[in-house]
């Protein structure tokens, strides 16, 4: 490897410093001692599954939608196909309380869709952990369809057609052809969606409520924790950082092979 | 015509910007500014009241509303307020306020529901059914304290951080009950009171809290006729 410029590195020492000394901040504000004690109790082991339990059903969930998603904005040719990109992007830039709301105007008890699911099923989502997952699907997807979406498009169609010619079905391409060379981006799009799950707040509270065990998530117990018992904000900081560090770092090396 | 043939573009934008300085730095000669904390229960009253206190006094006021947890929390970390009414006087532990005054108003608690209810029946009992969508403060936070030593145990769907996101449910119709100040009542036209209810204790207390001649100022000011006067409109008892 080419030696770096000096520029380079010292900007990049500096930038890495910036993103650390908030973590550093946390960590030497952590009440160590006190730490098992925090740990565990009931409100903190709740939490935490909690959020695995919805984290992970919404990066399912956004692995069986998006990848359509994905596939059909690569592909498909029509007028309005930009501006459909645009709105698939939307939850990215809609502050998450905004997006909560407008979950609520439309499966809320009084929203549209959600009327007709309490009134012909008797369904409703918010204040379950349906709706928190539904929040964390709603927020974390666009993070998926861009991953995926690029890789769509820029794989040739080569094999396809090949493959095509010599009689293999459309699905049997897409499966034994397609995926498998987009691999890489499907998983880099669900680590990214699933960190944004795990993180969720905004859109869960206004969505979902709060309530222990049920819709209160690490990131909610957290801001609860934060105006209340501030040392149980911390370690409970601690918990999400371990979880996702934990499941972050062999997946990055999956997608970005470290030499 | 003739200013605008006269001056170049670059210098037309410095004379509009020399007005502006101008303008603003004679403002800021002639008013004193002041920071008022509140707790959200107060938005209202409070905003209502400053408003007067503004006409009155000469004085710029800046008012922030919130849980009264979290501007305290503010506060700690180094926010810089001249007067912070908060819904828990125990929150002004280790702030250093010159000026306390303990109970200063109270406000109690009250069942509601959503206005679109108006002709469902609920219960007292209700508080404590599964099948019922029931929003409430969180314990920890002022109403949630006051709804706990009130109300015990209510089987509530979710808990909220303050006092107007209990009130956004149950003005939306998001939940069947939620328990909320007996001033919201007066402040959302959405809600209603779910059954006949007595104003009456556990109830929250407010305690004002000040510094410096601006705060205190101010705080004088709250125990004046205009201001008693658009308490008791808000609902707030007031001596």
């Amino acid at each position: 490897m080419n030696k770096l410029p000096k520029t380079v590195v010292l900007i990049a020492l500096f930038a890495i410093l910036f993103l650390l000394s908030p973590l550093l901040g946390l960590l030497q504000r952590m009440p160590w001692s006190g730490l098992v004690d925090l740990l565990g109790t009931e409100v903190v082991s709740d939490a935490f599954f909690l959020s695995l339990i919805v984290s992970f059903s919404a990066t399912l969930i956004v692995l069986a939608l998006g990848t359509p998603i994905a596939w059909f904005l690569a592909k498909a040719k029509f007028p309005f196909i930009k501006l459909l990109r645009a709105i698939v992007l939307l939850p990215m830039v809609l502050p998450p309380v905004v997006g909560g709301t407008a979950l609520l105007f439309a499966f809320g008890r009084q929203g549209f869709l959600g009327k007709w699911l309490n009134n012909w099923f008797g369904i409703t989502l918010p204040f379950s952990t349906t709706g928190s997952i539904l929040a964390a699907v709603f927020v974390s997807i666009p993070f998926f369809v861009v991953a995926v979406e690029s890789a769509f498009r820029s794989i040739n169609e080569d094999s396809e057609k090949v493959a095509e010619t010599l009689g293999a079905s459309p699905s049997k391409i897409f499966f034994r052809i397609t995926l498998p060379r987009i691999l890489p981006s499907v998983i880099a799009g669900l680590a990214l969606s699933w960190a944004r799950a795990l993180g969720e707040f905004g859109a869960t509270i206004t969505f979902a409520g709060n309530l222990p065990g049920e819709t209160q998530t690490l990131p909610l117990a957290v801001f609860l924790a934060l105006e209340t018992n501030p040392e149980a904000a911390l370690a409970l900081s601690l918990v999400m950082i371990v979880t996702s560090l934990a499941i972050l770092i062999p997946f990055r090396d999956q997608w970005l092979p470290s030499k | 015509m003739w200013l605008s043939n006269s001056l170049k573009k670059s210098n037309k934008f410095l004379f509009i910007l020399g007005i502006g300085w101008f303008i603003f730095s004679g403002c800021s000669n002639q008013e004193k500014e002041i920071t008022i904390s509140a707790a959200s229960s107060l938005t209202e009253v409070v905003s209502t009241v400053v408003r007067s206190y503004e006409k009155v006094s000469n004085v710029k006021a800046k008012t922030i509303f919130g849980g009264s947890n979290h501007l305290a929390a503010q506060l700690r970390d180094g926010a810089s307020v001249d007067v912070f009414i908060t819904a828990d006087s125990k929150l002004l532990e280790g702030l250093n306020f010159r000026k306390v005054i303990k109970d200063f108003t109270r406000n109690s608690l009250v069942v509601v529901k959503p206005l679109d209810f108006v002709d469902q029946n609920f219960e007292p009992k209700d508080l404590e059914l599964e099948e019922k969508l029931i929003a409430i403060c969180s314990e920890g936070v002022p109403c949630g304290n006051a709804t706990k030593s009130r109300f015990g145990i209510v089987n509530a769907d979710t808990y909220e951080l303050n006092v107007k996101a209990v009130l956004a449910r149950v003005s939306a119709a998001e939940v069947d009950l939620g328990i909320v100040y007996e001033t919201d009542l007066k402040n959302e036209p959405k809600v209603v009171a779910a059954w006949p209810q007595e104003k009456t204790c556990p109830c929250v207390s407010y305690a004002v809290a000040s510094k410096g001649k601006v705060g205190d100022d101010f705080v004088e000011f709250l125990d004046s006729k205009i201001a008693k006067r658009i308490f008791h409109e808000h609902g707030f008892p007031h001596e």
